[in-house]
C-alpha cells in the first residue's frame, strides 16, 4: 500500500464522515429545551413571548459545537482533497 | 468550491502585491451607506418636535435604538449609555452585513478574518476595561477564584471566548452558504427546467439568510454585553 494523494483524500473524506457523528449532540439537546420551552407556556400562557425568545437564545447557543464539527468537516473535504 | 472567479482589487506597488477580496469591499460600501444614513438621520432628528409623533427615518431610528437598548440593558446595568455608540454601531453595520447576501454579492461575515477581527476587537475591550476599572492585581486574583490550582484552566476559559465568537459567526453564515450552492447544483442537475427552482429557494434564503443572520447578530451582543457587564458594572449581592 503506497501512501499517495489518493490515501489522504480518502482518509480525509473519512474523517469528515466521523466528525459529523458530533451532530447527535445539538439535536437531543436542541429538542430537549424546546420541550421545556413547551412546558412552561402550557403552564403559564400569558408569558409566551418572554418564554419563546429565551427558548430561540438557548436554542441558538446549543448549536455551536455542531457548528465547529462541521467547520472541521468542511475543512476536511475542501482543504485537504 | 466553486470555481468561478471572485472579483477583488489587486494592487501592485513595485514589489508589494496586495489583494483585497471582495467581502472587504462589500464591508467598506455598507460602512459609507451606514455614515450617510446616520449623517441623514441626524439631520432630521435635529428638527424633529418632541411634541409629535414621529415618522420615516426618525421613526426607524428610534426603533433601532430601542432594539440595541433591549439587546446591551438588562447585562450592562447602569454603564448602557457609556457603550451604547459603539454596540449599536456595530450592530447595525453587522445586522446589514449578513442580509446583504441576499443581493448576490459576498457578505462580508462569511470571510474568517473580519469575524476574527470583531471577536478579538471584543475581547481586548473586555480585558482592557476590566483592568482599568478594577486593577490588573484584582483581575489575577479573580482568575484563581475557587482554588490557585486552576489558573490554568480558568485562563484557557478565558481565551474559549473570542474563539467561540468567531466560530459561531462564521459557521452559521458558511453552512447557508454552502448549502445554498449544493441544493442549486442539484436542481440544476436533475430537474429539466430550470425555472422551478424559484419554488424551493425562498425558504432557503429566509431560514438561512434572514432568520439565522439576525438571530446570530442578537446573540454575538448579548454575550459580548454580558461578560462586558460582568467587568464593568457587577451585581452586588
Amino acid at each position: 500500500m503506497e501512501f499517495n494523494e489518493f490515501f489522504v483524500k480518502g482518509m480525509a473524506c473519512l474523517g469528515a464522515g466521523l466528525a459529523m457523528i458530533a451532530g447527535l449532540g445539538p439535536g437531543i439537546g436542541q429538542g430537549f429545551a424546546a420541550g421545556k420551552g413547551a412546558e412552561a407556556v402550557g403552564r403559564n400562557p400569558d408569558a409566551s413571548t418572554k418564554i419563546q425568545s429565551i427558548m430561540v437564545m438557548g436554542i441558538a447557543l446549543a448549536e455551536t459545537t455542531g457548528i465547529y464539527a462541521l467547520i472541521i468537516a468542511i475543512l476536511l473535504i475542501f482543504v485537504k482533497g | 468550491m466553486s470555481s468561478e472567479h471572485v472579483s477583488a482589487l489587486e494592487i501592485t506597488i513595485g514589489s508589494l502585491h496586495l489583494e483585497i477580496h471582495q467581502s472587504i469591499l462589500v464591508w467598506l460600501c455598507i460602512c459609507v451607506a451606514g455614515a450617510i444614513f446616520f449623517y441623514v438621520a441626524g439631520k432630521y432628528i435635529d428638527k424633529q418636535d418632541p411634541e409629535k409623533a414621529p415618522k420615516g427615518i426618525v421613526y426607524i431610528s428610534e426603533e433601532i435604538y430601542n432594539l440595541v437598548i433591549y439587546t446591551i440593558g438588562l447585562n450592562l446595568r447602569e454603564k448602557t449609555m457609556h457603550y451604547l455608540p459603539i454596540f449599536g454601531t456595530v450592530m447595525l453595520l453587522m445586522c446589514a452585513s449578513n442580509l446583504v447576501g441576499l443581493l448576490g454579492v459576498q457578505n462580508p461575515t462569511s470571510n474568517i478574518s473580519f469575524n476574527a477581527t470583531l471577536a478579538i476587537t471584543v475581547w481586548l475591550m473586555i480585558q482592557t476595561h476590566g483592568i482599568t476599572k478594577h486593577g490588573a492585581w484584582a483581575r489575577f486574583k479573580e482568575l484563581c477564584e475557587p482554588f490557585p490550582l486552576l489558573l490554568p484552566l480558568n485562563i484557557i476559559g478565558e481565551m474559549a471566548l473570542p474563539l467561540s465568537l468567531t466560530m459561531r459567526l462564521f459557521g452559521n453564515i458558511l453552512a447557508g452558504v454552502v448549502i445554498s450552492l449544493l441544493i442549486y447544483t442539484l436542481i440544476k442537475m436533475i430537474l429539466p427546467w430550470g425555472f422551478l427552482m424559484y419554488a424551493v429557494t425562498p425558504f432557503l434564503h429566509m431560514y438561512f439568510d434572514i432568520f439565522s443572520g439576525v438571530i446570530q447578530t442578537y446573540i454575538f451582543f448579548t454575550l459580548a454585553s454580558f461578560f462586558l457587564g460582568e467587568q464593568v458594572a457587577p451585581q452586588e449581592d
